[in-house]
């Protein structure tokens, strides 16, 4: 009989009480009796959110399609529920079975952005289950991390037991048998841990200790476990044709972010923008085949219901067989009723007969993610986007009708001056020329209409950029200023609007990205102050971080503004994700240096090390007549989706 | 062809609102792989529209939504039909043959959530005036008590409360609309009301079909005079002393109706 974890008066109070109550169409219920191993899969965010992200359907798809695991879906609840939980001391439960999280075997935890930590301590803390791996007990589930902020678990290391890091397709399963084999044979939770420990890729921060120097940057990471390794090796997926993928996907009854099948159609990316971590943490770029990427749409649409498929991936112009592929979906899906919701394009021939064919023109919008206002500061972060590939493309689709553009920056880039900035203005006025130029009056839908959006650098680990220093908020701010200023000064500074995102959260994010263990008490005082949801802007409150930082006495500058030495250790060097430090360095001081791009690994290998996985990009056969392989660096971009980019990827 | 679905809702679906248990519906039927029929443009939706939409929290053991297929009408076309069908793109003469209703109702069901039954479906005409939204008039509700003071009482105290309840000749109740606020008398909106233990009309199980004490209902209902069920319970519980306590009873539509109190469906075996 179905339970429901929270009463009928709470769920009448809430706000979108579906979020809560699980039975979802394909949601996998199982007999708790008949399995030996429960795992309560979270992403620390809302429902919404969190129903659309994809990593999380994979892990339930994997993990349930073990005979012997149930795999249940956690999320953050609401603020307006969260208090009453707290209030009437209702524990956090999964949504399959509605029973509450302390009572599984593992509590996975999926870190995609940093600004999501003090909602981690949320759900540990409405679970019952204590923030500190080092206060559990054997009552307790082991609490296990993954996701892109694994690349520098440091600030989070003291609320989790374990971390996995890479592809969850990998070691999972060993993972899984391990803890099955030690339960039954009735081993302690230490013992798991340390054993876990020695399973490649999974780092159990317990056993290491942060040595810190007097200038307070790291001076050496010591072992506490002799057996543990000294280095944590990310985990590859290197057939992604055979990996587990959500084949019947589980269709929420409130509408999530994606409200659609979502086709990975491939993993990392060629480019090696030097701002991007996924550019670099997801290398080598391997691609699924179209005849799996077929057989998914057609399983995912009949099992779902779904009325629209898109395609995801860092920069879905490079995959190989995607005019085949969309012209595919095309065809046999359109007469189907189902839309084709398009990634960002670069804009050509094809691109615009596809769009065509799926959006209606005047309301789509084309998207360019120059990041940076002249070629100079492109080169320097390797977007080898140029102006002319910029406006050629406009031209094209202003001449097939389009007349709304997106455009998208980034501010305080690594030897940004004011003219980069200005640049960022007069980019936008040469796109309502180009606009105006190219067609004729009588033919115009309208006026031009050009949305620039920008968003503050933040420096990630395992980047070029992982050198950079920030800039005070104060200053970030000045540097929208300068950009809107200019912005104003524009002829067709009416057809221009711009948009820019707070400073406070950008400071906060360096300091998260990365920090090192002693940023744990600052993330545990913000929360027991209050903190909770900071990545949603009515939610976020700095003036509660800005108290933790002085309680804790964190000098966020040294985070933050310090400039890093070549030879600094940092926080998250013990893990080894397959691109060389070497290649970094390379890459940072080619930036702040030359200033000469790097080209793509289509165009030429540059010997980052991911060779060393033996697959993807690394070992395809060249092909000249294939346009992936045309020397350039361009990506521009063109989507119907509003907020989307070209990758993806900020 | 149109067709009128006679359906379910029950258990923890009933927190899913109406504009969400909509497109979840719309989903379902996709899923079902049965040939709806959708608007064209760039963003097709099914013609689908449902005759009463419930609140979050209610239950119903008769509702109902009306569907256009792709299946061949065998029944005489009129000239609205054969020009709605125009309409939409739609050949008769070139349309498969619907299944038997059996088939049909099996088919949805194994595609919708769990909760949601289709319990009944029949080809429609094509009309305006036959728009199941359009002939609602009635619905009948039951109102499952959980503990309380009313619960508490002998059945047939319960009873003669209601009846003397009914026998006022005008029940009046504060009404909040957007724009202003006013007292309505609710008594002619009443049909028929009377308190009995009966179970969930959508128990399953023997163990949950034990009696539960419940209020029987009958009111408007409808896009010209409609009156919610806890707004009954409300002037109810007034008239009889207490606060009312909007979570203290479980909502279940029985039965919706047209003004003849008659159900939106005649069932049959084809369609
Ligand atoms: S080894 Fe070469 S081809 Fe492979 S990911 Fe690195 S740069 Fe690209
Ligand atoms: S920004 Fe986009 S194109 Fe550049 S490396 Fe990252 S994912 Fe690739």
């Amino acid at each position: 009989m179905y339970k429901q974890a929270l009463s009928d008066e709470i769920l009448m109070q809430v706000e979108k009480p579906a979020r809560y109550i699980g039975q979802e169409v394909n949601a996998v219920v199982k007999d708790p009796a008949s399995v030996k191993l429960r795992f309560a899969m979270c992403f620390p965010d809302v429902y919404e959110i969190g129903m659309s992200h994809l990593g999380i359907q994979i892990i339930y798809e994997q993990l349930n399609r073990r005979e012997d695991t149930w795999c249940e879906r956690v999320y953050s609840p609401w603020p307006d529920l969260s208090s009453i939980m707290k209030e009437k001391g209702i524990p956090l439960f999964a949504l399959e079975s509605q029973d509450p999280v302390k009572s599984f075997d593992f509590l996975g935890i999926t870190l995609q952005y940093e600004l999501c930590y003090t909602n981690v301590l949320q759900i540990l803390d409405l679970s019952g289950i204590p923030l500190r791996s080092a206060e559990r007990t054997e009552e307790d589930p082991v609490v296990i991390g993954g996701g892109p902020c694994t690349y520098n678990p440091e600030p989070v290391a003291a609320f989790f037991d374990l971390f996995y890091i890479g592809e969850s397709e990998v070691v999972m399963d060993r993972l899984m048998d391990l803890y099955l084999q030690m339960k039954e044979s009735g081993c302690s939770r230490e013992s798991f841990i340390r054993a876990a420990a020695r399973i490649p890729g999974i780092y159990a921060p317990s056993l290491y200790e942060a040595v810190y120097r007097e200038d307070g940057t790291v001076g050496e990471f010591v072992k506490l476990d002799e057996e543990a390794p000294s280095v944590i090796c990310r985990q590859v997926c290197t057939d992604l044709d055979a990996a587990p993928y959500p084949e019947k996907p589980v269709v929420p009854y409130i509408r999530p972010v994606q409200d659609r099948v979502v086709l990975e159609i491939q993993r990392g990316c060629i480019r090696g923008c030097r701002f991007c971590q996924a550019g670099i943490v997801y290398r080598p770029l391997r691609e699924r085949s179209i005849e799996t990427l077929k057989r998914y749409a057609e399983s995912m649409l009949s099992q779902s219901g779904y009325e629209e498929i898109s395609l995801s991936s860092l920069s879905s112009s490079d995959y190989r067989c995607l005019p085949e592929l969309l012209t595919h979906l095309i065809d046999t899906y359109q007469k189907q009723h189902v839309n084709i919701s398009l990634p960002s394009l670069r804009i050509d021939n094809f691109s615009l007969d596809v769009m065509n064919k799926v959006q209606d023109v005047r309301k789509s919008s084309l998207t360019f993610a120059p990041e940076a206002g002249t070629q100079r500061l492109r080169d320097v972060i390797n977007k080898g986007l140029t102006e002319e590939e910029i406006l050629a493309g406009a031209s094209q689709a202003f001449r097939g009708g389009w007349n709304k553009v997106k455009l998208y920056f980034m501010l305080g880039l690594p030897t940004e001056t004011d003219e980069d900035r200005k640049g960022i203005a007069h980019l936008a006025q040469k796109i309502c020329e180009a606009y105006y130029d190219e067609v004729p009056k009588e033919k115009r839908q309208g006026a031009v209409d050009v949305t620039v959006s920008t968003s503050f650098l933040v420096p990630k680990p395992f980047t070029p950029f992982q050198w950079a220093s920030m800039s005070a908020p104060a200053e970030y701010v000045n540097y929208a200023h300068t950009v809107r200023d200019e912005i104003r000064t524009m002829n067709n500074q009416k057809r221009i609007h711009y948009k820019w995102h707070e400073a406070d959260g950008t400071e906060l994010e360096g300091l998260l990205a990365r920090g090192d263990r002693r940023i744990a008490d600052v993330i545990e005082l913000a929360y027991r102050k209050g903190a909770v949801f900071d990545s949603w802007t009515d939610y976020f409150n700095y003036g509660i971080w800005k108290e933790a930082y002085r309680e804790a006495g964190i000098d966020v500058d040294f985070y933050t503004k310090r400039p890093r030495k070549a030879d600094e250790i940092f926080p998250w060097d013990f893990i080894d994700v397959g691109v060389s430090r070497a290649f970094l360095l390379r890459e940072w001081e080619k930036a702040v240096g030359s200033g000469d791009v790097t080209l793509h690994c289509r165009s030429a290998c540059s010997g980052c090390g991911a060779r060393s996985f033996g697959c993807g990009v690394c070992f395809e056969e060249r092909d000249n007549n294939n346009p992936a392989y045309i020397g350039k660096q361009s990506l521009g971009g063109a989507s119907g989706k509003a907020g989307e980019m070209p990758g993806g990827e900020t | 062809m149109k067709i009128r679905l006679r359906f379910t809702k029950t258990g923890s679906i009933r927190f899913v609102g109406h504009l969400d248990f909509m497109r979840t519906f719309q989903k379902a039927v996709k899923k079902s792989g049965l040939p709806a029929v959708y608007t064209s443009g760039f963003n097709p939706h099914m013609l689908l529209s449902f005759a009463a939409p419930l609140g979050v929290g209610e239950e119903t053991a008769g509702d109902y939504a009306d569907i256009e297929f792709a299946f061949r009408d065998m029944a005489p076309l009129s000239e609205h039909d054969l020009y709605r069908m125009k309409d939409i793109g739609l050949d008769n003469d070139a349309l498969p043959l619907p299944p038997p209703v059996s088939v049909f109702c099996g088919q949805l069901n194994a595609a919708m959530p769990p909760g949601v039954r289709i319990t009944g479906a029949a080809r429609v005409g094509q009309t305006r005036d036959s728009k199941a939204m359009s002939l609602v008039r009635y619905a009948s509700w039951q109102l499952l008590l959980k503990d309380s003071f009313l619960s508490g009482l002998p059945a047939e105290e319960l009873n003669d409360m209601v009846l003397c309840f009914l026998a006022e000749d005008h029940i009046m109740i504060h009404k909040k609309t957007k724009k202003s606020e006013k007292e309505v008398d609710i008594r002619p909106m009443i049909r028929s009301m009377s308190a009995a233990d009966l179970p969930h009309p959508g128990a399953l199980s023997s163990e949950e079909s034990a009696g539960v004490r419940s209020v029987l209902v009958t009111c408007s209902a409808g896009s010209s005079v409609n009156l919610k069920p806890a707004a009954v319970m409300d002037a109810f519980c007034r008239y009889t002393g207490r606060t009312s306590d909007p979570n203290g009873f479980r909502t279940v539509r029985r039965e919706t109706y047209n003004e003849n109190l008659e159900t939106l469906l005649s069932l049959g075996s084809s369609f």
